[in-house]
C-alpha cells in the first residue's frame, strides 16, 4: 500500500478498501522504522490519527475529495498550528505557531493528514541540506550522498515512500534540485500561484511552495487544492481556479521543447548528460520536436541571485530580534546587546553568512551598484526566457550539473555549494514554473533529474509533458532497494 | 560563534575547485580591459572592519577569528557577485517582482480579532501581556 500513488490511495480511500486511520499508521510506522534518514522533525501520531479519524468520517459522509484521507508531510518552513515550525533553525527550537500556513490550510480541507514536519536547510538557505540545524537528511538512494537542498527532508521522504507527497518551497531551486538528487518528481509553479502566507520568509520575490510527489498525476491533483489566489498573500495573483489534470493527455505531437544550448555547456556531467539527452530523446519518438534555443545570461543568474536573495533574508530576518519569540540568550547587557547574542546563538552560519552579503549590498552608497544592479540583470535574464518562449512551448535541460554530491564535499566552499543552482536558478529569477522528472541514473547509481519548464502559468501542460513521459518510462516508479 | 565551516579560507581557490564547478567555465570572463579589472577588484575587497561594520548593522555578533574567517568566504561571494558590474544594463526597468504589476491593497476592514493569548505563547519574556526588554530609557 506504501508504494501507491497519491491518485491510487485516494481511489482505495472512497472504494473503502483502506481507511485513513489505516493509512495514517502505516505511514507513522513507516517513519518510525526509517527514522535514520532523519527527514521529520516533529511527528505527533495523535494529531496525525485524529485528523484521520476526520477524514474517515468524512468519507463515510460520501463528503470525499481525490485527497481526502491521503497522508502528507510538510516541509518545515510552513507553519502549522499543531506541529512545531523551526524553519530547522535553533531559532525557532519548539516555536508553535498561532496559525496554519494557507498551503497548509488548503490540503487540510481537502481532507489530507498530515504527517508531521519535514528537515529542510535553515530557513531554506542551502543546497544540501547540511545547514539544518537538526542534522543532515540521508539520501534513500545512498546514505553517503545529500538529498539535495534546502527541501532535502521532502525529497528524502518522498523517494523512500515513508510519505505518499510532500510540500516543499523553492527560491533558486529548492524544489527541483533535491527532486534530481533523491529520484522524485518535483514542481514550482508560477509565482503567485501558491500563496506565501505562513510559509516563513527567505526572499520574498522569489519564494514559492510546490510539491513532491512520486508523479506528475500526483502533482497535478495536489495542486488543484494547494494553489490559488489569496487574499492575505499581497504577491497572490488573482485569477480564476484551474483544473491542473486538465492537460495530463496531452498530445505531444507538435509540441515544441526548447534545449538551452547554455544548459550543456562546460560543467555539465557525462553521466547527467547522457541521461538527459535519452530523455529529450524519448520526447522526439512521443512526437514532440526539439529546438534550439538560447538563453545568453542565464549563468549570470548565480550572481544575480546571491545578490537579491541575500537582500531580502537580511530584510526578512531583521524580525527575528529575540523579543517577541524566537531565541533569546541568556546573558546580555542592554537591548542591543541582547538582540546581537540572540541572534548570534540563534542563526547557523548559512543564515549569517547571507544577512551579511544583505545588509552589505543594501547598506549606503552600494544600494544601487548592487541590489538595482542586480534587478535589472533579473529582467535582462526574464526576458531572454520571454524571446525563447516564442520559438518554443516547453524547455527542458538538465537540472544539475551533476548526481548528488557527498556530504561535506562542498559543505566548506559556499561558492562551489552556491554554483549547484546554476541550471534552476534563471528560472526561478524569471518566475516561471519548474519541474524536476526522474530521468535515469549516473555515477554510483544516483538518480538524474531532466527539468521540464513553461511560460508562466502554463503549468497544465507542463504536468501533461511530464505525465506522458512517465506513461512511456518507469524512471519515477524505481525505489531505492532498501525501502522498497 | 559564528562556526564557519573552515578555517581553510581559500587562498587558492581557482586551481582547487573540483573540475567542472569553475567560475571561469560557468560565467562568462567580462570584457574589461585589465586596468579596470584590478580597479573593480580593489574596490571590492572587504577588510575586517567592514565585516565587523556590517555585522554589527546586522545586529549579529562576531569574535575577530569570525570576522576573519567570514572576510574570505564574504571576498569569494563578492567576486562571483562582481561579474554584475560588466552588464550593460543602461535603459533596463529593475525588476522587482516576476509579474510586475502594484502591489493588491484591501478593503479597510475589521477582520478577525487577534488571538493575543495564542500570539504571545512563543515570547521569550512577558508580563501582563506585553513584551519584556532590558531597559531603554534611564
Amino acid at each position: 500500500m506504501f508504494k501507491k500513488s497519491v491518485a491510487e490511495l485516494g481511489r482505495a480511500l472512497i472504494a473503502r478498501e483502506v481507511s485513513a486511520v489505516e493509512l495514517a499508521r502505516l505511514f507513522l510506522d513507516r517513519i518510525e522504522s526509517h527514522r535514520n534518514l532523519n527527514a521529520f522533525l516533529d511527528v505527533r501520531p495523535e494529531v496525525t490519527l485524529a485528523q484521520a479519524r476526520a477524514a474517515d468520517a468524512r468519507i463515510a459522509k460520501g463528503d470525499a475529495t481525490p485527497l481526502s484521507g491521503v497522508p502528507i508531510a510538510h516541509k518545515d518552513i510552513f507553519v502549522t498550528r499543531d506541529f512545531h515550525s523551526t524553519a530547522s533553525s535553533r531559532m525557532l527550537k519548539g516555536y508553535m505557531s498561532p496559525f496554519d500556513a494557507t498551503v497548509v490550510e488548503r490540503l487540510g480541507d481537502a481532507g489530507m493528514v498530515s504527517l508531521g514536519k519535514l528537515n529542510c536547510d535553515e530557513f531554506a538557505m542551502g543546497s544540501s541540506n547540511e545547514n539544518s540545524h537538526y542534522g543532515n537528511v540521508l539520501n534513500p538512494w545512498d546514505k553517503s550522498a545529500v538529498p539535495g537542498g534546502s527541501s532535502g527532508g521532502s525529497a528524502a521522504a518522498v523517494s523512500a515512500r515513508i510519505a505518499p507527497a510532500a510540500t516543499a518551497t523553492d527560491t533558486g531551486g529548492s524544489i527541483r534540485e533535491p527532486a534530481a538528487f533523491s529520484g522524485v518528481t518535483g514542481i514550482k509553479p508560477t509565482y503567485g500561484r501558491a500563496s506565501r502566507w505562513g510559509m516563513i520568509a527567505f526572499a520574498s520575490s522569489l519564494d514559492q511552495a510546490g510539491i513532491m510527489t512520486r508523479s506528475a498525476e500526483d502533482a497535478a491533483l495536489i495542486f488543484n487544492a494547494m494553489l490559488g489566489f489569496d487574499p492575505k498573500d499581497s504577491t497572490s495573483v488573482e485569477r480564476a481556479p484551474e483544473d491542473y489534470t486538465r492537460s495530463l493527455n496531452l498530445d505531444l505531437k507538435g509540441v515544441r521543447i526548447g534545449v538551452p544550448k547554455e544548459f550543456f555547456g562546460e560543467g555539465l556531467q557525462p553521466d547527467v548528460e547522457k541521461a538527459v539527452r535519452e530523455a529529450l530523446a524519448e520526447y522526439v519518438k512521443l512526437g514532440a520536436r526539439l529546438v534550439d534555443i538560447s538563453l545568453p545570461n542565464a549563468a549570470l543568474g548565480i550572481p544575480v541571485y546571491y545578490v537579491i536573495a541575500p537582500a531580502e533574508c537580511s530584510s526578512n530576518l531583521s524580525r527575528f530580534d529575540g523579543v517577541r519569540y524566537g531565541h533569546r540568550a541568556a546573558h546580555y547587557t542592554d537591548l542591543i546587546d541582547m538582540m546581537k547574542k540572540s541572534r548570534s546563538e540563534g542563526f547557523g552560519p548559512e543564515p549569517k553568512r547571507r544577512i551579511l552579503i544583505g545588509t552589505y549590498v543594501l547598506s549606503h552608497g552600494y544600494y544601487d551598484a548592487y541590489y538595482i544592479q542586480a534587478q535589472k540583470v533579473r529582467r535582462i535574464i526574464a526576458d531572454e526566457f520571454q524571446r525563447a518562449f516564442r520559438e518554443c512551448d516547453l524547455i527542458a535541460g538538465p537540472v544539475t550539473t551533476g548526481v548528488a554530491f557527498g556530504f561535506g564535499e562542498k559543505a566548506a566552499d559556499p561558492v562551489a555549494m552556491y554554483l549547484s543552482d546554476l541550471y534552476t536558478i534563471p528560472g526561478s529569477l524569471a518566475g516561471i514554473p519548474g519541474m524536476s522528472v526522474p530521468c535515469g541514473f549516473g555515477t554510483k547509481n544516483r538518480p538524474v533529474g531532466l527539468q521540464l519548464m513553461a511560460n508562466y502559468f502554463d503549468e497544465a501542460r507542463l504536468l501533461g509533458a511530464a505525465h506522458r513521459y512517465q506513461q512511456a518510462t518507469d524512471w519515477h516508479l524505481r525505489m531505492p532497494k532498501d525501502y522498497a | 560563534m559564528i562556526p564557519y565551516r573552515t578555517a581553510a579560507v581559500n587562498k587558492k581557490r581557482v586551481s582547487q575547485e573540483p573540475p567542472g564547478y569553475g567560475l571561469a567555465v560557468i560565467l562568462p570572463v567580462p570584457s574589461l580591459n585589465p586596468a579596470a579589472t584590478t580597479e573593480a577588484s580593489h574596490e571590492m575587497a572587504l577588510t575586517l572592519s567592514d565585516v565587523k561594520r556590517i555585522a554589527h548593522l546586522a545586529r549579529i555578533e562576531v569574535t575577530d577569528a569570525e570576522a576573519g574567517l567570514a572576510l574570505g568566504q564574504l571576498n569569494d561571494i563578492f567576486k562571483l557577485i562582481e561579474r554584475l558590474q560588466s552588464v550593460d544594463t543602461s535603459g533596463i526597468e529593475p525588476m522587482s517582482h516576476p509579474l510586475g504589476g502594484s502591489q493588491r491593497l484591501r478593503e479597510d476592514l475589521a477582520s478577525a480579532p487577534d488571538d493575543r493569548e495564542a500570539n504571545m505563547r512563543n515570547t521569550p519574556a512577558q508580563h501582563d501581556g506585553l513584551f519584556l526588554v532590558p531597559k531603554v530609557i534611564e
